[in-house]
């Protein structure tokens, strides 16, 4: 970062909006009373050093933290129903920057969904263990934004969480946005998809969801949110695009090579008569021109002019003598 | 605010682009003077490095490892790179949470995008309350353009199309170049809609700005004929001819017959004393 650029000042949160958030996820419904307050203190901890790190650092900022142990522990006389427990942590998951595990006696199933989820979002991940503890292989193995730490006390747990949002600094911060470009980039197909869902009777909802192979519940999630259906499997959406009867063309609607738009063509018009340019030299431009537009991404490829045609044409002529 | 921006009313995209960049740069702290500096206003959203790189496209905004990186294109012209870099930061204002929710709600396509951020571009480097100011009572001339593009860094071909968004100008900006023995149109700017595209040099248009070229070396009026759907017209023109690159402000809302049987020399002759009496009526113009 160069000197006096401050991280993400432009989509830092003002004092109304969220700041980022971290899961921190722990093993709840099978541990005992010793296990549990030992696993309450620890995450009080790295709350603590969440908070504190952030708002020392010498360029602060805000973090918030959503730890599962507090907001939906079984223990505690919670009486919502587990549907309710699976949608509070889905998507609180979906809503965070990242995830912290503190795995006490390896973990548990709940945890090890929580990490699936995690890295199917792409989330950073910091896995926390204790020293004398052991961590699956296959979570070892996992290729994914993964950081696997081993404590032998509260400090070393301290400096790994301190250690850990020091590095991430810039992806947890920059996740506000990258989650609103992603709505950008689903809500379309989600649009779509929930208008042919909400227009089938119950019964046929049921049929659809049969033959898609997905719950009725599921279906719902990703037609009411659009990080659902970013974060679903390309399995998912095939399945429920297809017992909609959907076009398989929605899932990829760039998959075409794009055409010309108007202007772009007159301007290859233009210079062809300008610059005396032949057919077939023509024929190859455009057909290059749209296999560059193919390419996509956030970038400025003008086409307007004679000019631009030109540029075009000798960057093609460059690329060409250079391989 | 921004929250008040009401994407639900005929606003036109200028006057969205302007609205949108007095917020931001209200937001960021950088002043709309020009030049406005554009590496301050990266910075400032967030954007790590502007960079220079050989490729095909003008720029390219890229995200990666949570970094904001603008890359250019290394062979751009200063005004057009100027131009490019604030467009990208156009699309960086987009993906703003609250900007990118607008965007959404107007229902943007890829072309209409990309003008909003053309728009946007032109509201960094030449802010409409500048512009006004600046420029409303200055003649319409190739000299203003020159004058508003070095003040902003922007180029003549920016400088052109604000000029008719404020100020209303009717003159659209033409760059020919020389190549293999002709005058040939390299670039048009802030053509009407129903033109674009469908402009063309001729042997006339060659004639033209081959004589200028031998005669004068400061800005010079004439009638520039230029060929639009099989017809030539003449065009008032201002024009400046250097060795390989000649540019013209025309009018194109005000085409005058040509005489089929006329010659260039002709042509030229006519012409002149029309040019002449409008030189006198634009003592500016003289004065240079």
């Amino acid at each position: 970062m160069r000197s006096g650029q401050i991280a993400i000042p432009f989509d830092q949160p003002t004092e109304n909006e969220g700041a980022p958030c971290l899961y921190l996820a722990c093993p709840l419904t099978s541990v005992d009373t010793p296990s549990r307050q030992l696993l309450d203190s620890q995450c009080a901890h790295i709350m603590n050093t969440i908070t504190e790190t952030a708002a020392s650092s010498e360029d602060a900022w805000r973090v918030a933290v959503h730890a599962p142990i507090w907001w939906s522990n079984p223990t505690s006389g919670d009486s919502r129903s587990p549907e309710d427990i699976y949608k509070l942590n889905s998507q609180k998951v979906r809503e965070c920057a990242a995830m912290i595990v503190l795995a006490l006696s390896g973990g548990s199933t709940g945890v090890g969904q929580e990490l699936a989820w995690a890295f199917a979002l792409r989330l950073p991940v910091l896995y926390l263990y204790p020293q004398d503890g052991r961590v699956s292989r296959q979570i070892k193995g996992t290729p994914g934004d993964l950081t696997i730490v081993a404590f032998a006390d509260t400090s070393e747990l301290v400096d790994a969480v301190r250690n850990f949002l020091r590095a991430n600094r810039m992806v947890i911060g920059d996740h506000r946005r990258r989650a609103a470009s992603e709505a950008l980039m689903f809500a379309p197909l989600r649009t779509r998809l929930a208008a042919s869902w909400h227009c089938l009777r119950q019964y046929e909802q049921v049929v659809v969801a049969g033959v898609a192979r997905i719950h009725r519940d599921r279906v719902s999630e990703l037609l009411q949110d659009d990080g659902a259906l970013g974060s679903a499997s390309l399995s998912e959406l095939t399945a429920l695009v297809g017992s909609l009867g959907a076009s398989f063309q929605a899932l990829a609607p760039e998959s075409e090579l794009p055409e010309l738009g108007e202007r772009e063509r007159e301007a290859l018009a233009q210079v062809c008569d300008e610059y005396e340019w032949s057919g077939s030299k023509a024929l190859h431009i455009e057909m290059a021109a749209r296999l560059e537009l193919a390419r996509g991404g956030v970038r400025r490829l003008r086409l307007e002019s004679p000019d631009d045609w030109l540029r075009f044409d000798r960057y093609r002529q460059k690329n060409a003598r250079s391989r | 605010m921004i929250g008040s921006v009401s994407t639900g009313t005929a606003r036109k995209m200028p006057d969205l682009a302007d609205m949108l960049v007095s917020w931001l740069l209200e937001r960021v702290g950088v002043p709309s003077q020009p030049p406005v500096d554009l590496a301050q206003l990266a910075g400032k959203m967030a954007v790590e490095e502007v960079r220079d790189a050989a490729m095909v496209e003008d720029g390219r905004l890229e995200f990666r490892d949570g970094r904001a990186i603008i890359y250019v294109r290394n062979d751009l012209p200063r005004g057009r790179r100027q131009f490019t870099i604030a467009h990208e930061l156009g699309h960086r204002l987009l993906l703003h949470r609250q900007a990118a929710a607008i965007a959404y709600r107007r229902r943007l396509t890829g072309d209409s995008l990309e003008r909003l951020c053309d728009d946007i571009a032109a509201a960094i480097l030449l802010p409409r309350d500048w512009v006004e100011a600046e420029f409303g009572s200055s003649p319409r001339t190739l000299e203003t353009l020159r004058r508003m593009s070095n003040m902003s860094s922007a180029s003549l071909s920016a400088s052109l199309v604000r000029l008719r968004e404020v100020h209303r100008w009717p003159h659209s900006l033409l760059r020919f170049s020389y190549v293999t023995d002709r005058w040939r149109l390299a670039s048009p700017a802030g053509v009407p809609g129903d033109m674009h595209g469908k402009l063309r040099t001729t042997p006339m248009t060659h004639g033209v700005l081959t004589a200028l070229g031998c005669e004068r070396s400061d800005d010079a009026l004439a009638k520039l004929p230029l060929q639009i759907a099989e017809m030539t017209w003449a065009f008032p023109a201002e024009v400046s001819v250097h060795q390989h690159v000649a540019v013209a402000l025309v009018d194109l809302t005000r085409p005058g017959v040509l005489n089929c049987d006329e010659d260039i020399a002709g042509f030229l002759r006519r012409t002149a004393g029309e040019s002449k009496l409008a030189s006198e009526a634009s003592p500016r113009i003289q004065a240079r």
